[in-house]
């Protein structure tokens, strides 16, 4: 179809104009921020002054940059193995002849819909709450005396605790794709399989996983990224526990926490909080081009 | 038949598990919230009776009903607002040929993978610039802005499925361009639109980064914001029926609208996963 240039310039202007101005400057801006010391978020470009790679060196050399970035790949590890693991889990029985399968999807993606800051408190206040909560009742009626006193949100548990929680409202997303690509999966592979006598566990190893591959690689580039990204839950579980700090976290205390918080580092700019910034999207790109290297394009066709 | 039923047996049992947590969870909030705090710590929900003054007291002593009525007014406005935008530019996408158009599918599509923690700094130096922080509108600007690429990404699936007759036989009947998009495509493509705003609000309902950074003072708070000060000061006085109350209240307007929308939300996350 063909339309005047000006309907389209009409069309697309703003969406376009948007890009430029809310992606894509400050995309760049943020990296040129990284190489200057700026004093504070309201500085003018005048103020800059350029330092080179002094901040990623600054950030190199912090521990509490360091120790954030050691816990985020734990929650990528950690949080991924419970996450696939259960969404594979429902992906399969779901697409098995079960019955009432739209009410069960409904139902396991429910959590993906409630805000991050209702299913925290919900997890903090009820499940690991030390007197009154879920888990500790429910050991305590079972007789598992040593379960039942787990300080569940202390310093040695919260980290743990808030990766269950988070994985609890992530796994509906994922196994919904898991799903829609087990589902594309022509059946006679698994009738055929079945005539031969295989069993549940050798079909899933020799037919689904192969031909999962796909959907597999791009459901762990999405988690990849939204780990990478890990935030919200580090604020509305974590509360500023320093055990739950991720890199975006430790970068919003550092630029945007009021009054300076817990830990206060002279040499803190806001050019090394865009240096994070740059660092997680570094990172996220090198990690998506590695898991394309190891899960390359399947030329199976089907 | 009876054979069947007992094979699929073991695929039941975590199907109930998740059912049974999920019943708890959900359950023993809604009555903790309708409880005393002293009942809740002696195991006995609703052992003085139903108490609405948790709710009461939400309303009455928070002013959750303005925060209430703050997110509604940025649900409802950045829902518009990015279906104005996306649309007529998912239109041109997915129908006209043009040179650059697979370019510009390429920025949006890429423009969905840039973290808002890149963009966060710049964005805030820039709306205090412009001297448009501390208000409702800097918020909405935000979600519309950063919720387009996706809204594009969206709808240019569902335009470009649409049989081009419909334009031509506007055009016989005498329309411009714009009267065509706005009278026979905008109605044909309604069901996408549809879907698009009910992500939407679930995310806008439900976001907090930039509700943090942007919006974090007493007159623009959002509903969440506000749940996570209430909680702060309620556990600080030991007021837990108060937090439970709280938690309902950001909690139950996304569960009814979920309740009757989940089979599109599910539906339209599994064509965008079998597209992509």
């Amino acid at each position: 179809m063909k339309l005047k240039k000006t309907v389209i310039a009409l069309f697309l202007g703003p969406a376009v104009a948007i890009y430029l101005v809310i992606f894509l400057y400050p995309t760049l801006r943020t990296f040129a921020m990284s190489f200057y010391d700026i004093p504070s978020l309201s500085s003018k470009v005048a103020e800059w002054t350029f330092i080179g790679w002094d901040n990623y060196a600054t950030l190199s050399r912090s521990p509490y940059f360091l120790d954030s970035v050691k816990n985020v790949l734990g929650i990528w590890a950690i949080g991924g193995a419970l996450i696939f693991a259960f969404a594979f889990l429902f992906a399969v029985i779901l697409t098995s002849d079960v019955r009432g399968k739209g009410f069960w999807r409904s139902l396991i993606f429910l959590p993906n819909t409630v805000s991050a800051v209702v299913l925290s408190v919900v997890w903090l206040q009820y499940v690991f709450n030390s007197s009154y909560g879920l888990l500790t009742t429910l050991f305590r009626k079972l007789g598992l005396t040593a379960l039942a006193d787990i300080q569940w949100t202390d310093n040695e548990h919260i980290y743990y605790s808030m990766i269950m929680a988070f994985s609890f409202g992530s796994i509906g997303y994922f196994m919904l794709i898991l799903n829609a690509g087990i589902g594309r999966i022509p059946t006679d592979y698994y009738e055929a399989a079945t005539l031969d006598g295989a069993s549940v566990w050798t079909k899933f190893i020799r037919i689904t996983m192969p031909l999962l591959r796909d959907v597999f690689r791009t459901t762990l580039v999405l988690w990849t990224i939204t780990a990478f990204n890990f935030f919200v839950w580090s604020a509305t579980f974590g509360l500023d526990d320093p055990h739950t700090v991720t890199p975006g976290y430790y970068m919003y205390q550092k630029v945007f926490g009021k009054g300076g918080s817990v830990y206060l580092e002279d040499s803190f700019n806001v050019g090394a909080g865009a240096g994070v910034g740059i660092l997680i999207t570094v990172a996220t790109i090198a990690a998506a081009v590695l898991i394309g290297r190891l899960f390359p394009k399947d030329r199976l066709e089907y | 038949m009876r054979n069947k039923g007992l094979r699929l047996l073991p695929a039941y049992v975590p199907l109930a598990a998740w059912l049974a947590f999920s019943v708890v969870l959900f359950g023993w909030v809604i009555l903790a919230s309708l409880s005393t705090t002293r009942d809740i710590f002696t195991h006995s929900l609703l052992g003085s009776g139903v108490q609405l003054s948790n709710y009461i007291d939400l309303f009455k002593q928070q002013e959750m009903g303005r925060y209430f009525l703050n997110s509604i007014i940025y649900t409802v406005a950045s829902c518009a607002g990015i279906a104005l935008v996306a649309a007529p530019a998912a239109y041109i996408l997915g129908r006209v040929k043009f040179r650059g158009s697979g370019f510009l599918n390429l920025l949006f599509v890429s423009a969905m993978s840039i973290p808002g923690i890149l963009i966060s700094i710049p964005l805030f130096s820039l709306f205090v610039g412009l001297k448009l922080t501390g208000s409702i509108a800097t918020l909405v600007l935000i979600y519309i802005c950063t919720n387009v690429p996706f809204g594009v990404f969206f709808l240019t699936g569902f335009f470009s499925s649409i049989p081009k007759e419909f334009e031509e036989s506007a055009a016989i009947d005498g329309c411009g361009p714009i009267k065509a998009f706005v009278k026979v495509i905008l109605p044909v493509a309604q069901p996408g639109i549809i879907t698009l705003t009910i992500f939407n609000f679930l995310g806008v309902w439900n976001e907090y980064f930039y509700a943090l950074i942007f919006a974090n003072d007493e007159g623009t708070r959002t509903l969440a914001l506000a749940l996570q000060s209430i909680v702060y000061g309620y556990s600080n006085t030991g007021n837990y029926g108060g937090i439970f109350a709280a938690c309902m209240v950001v909690f139950l307007p996304s569960f009814i609208v979920y309740l009757f929308v989940s089979k599109r939300i599910i539906a339209g996350i599994t064509i965008g996963s079998v597209k992509g």
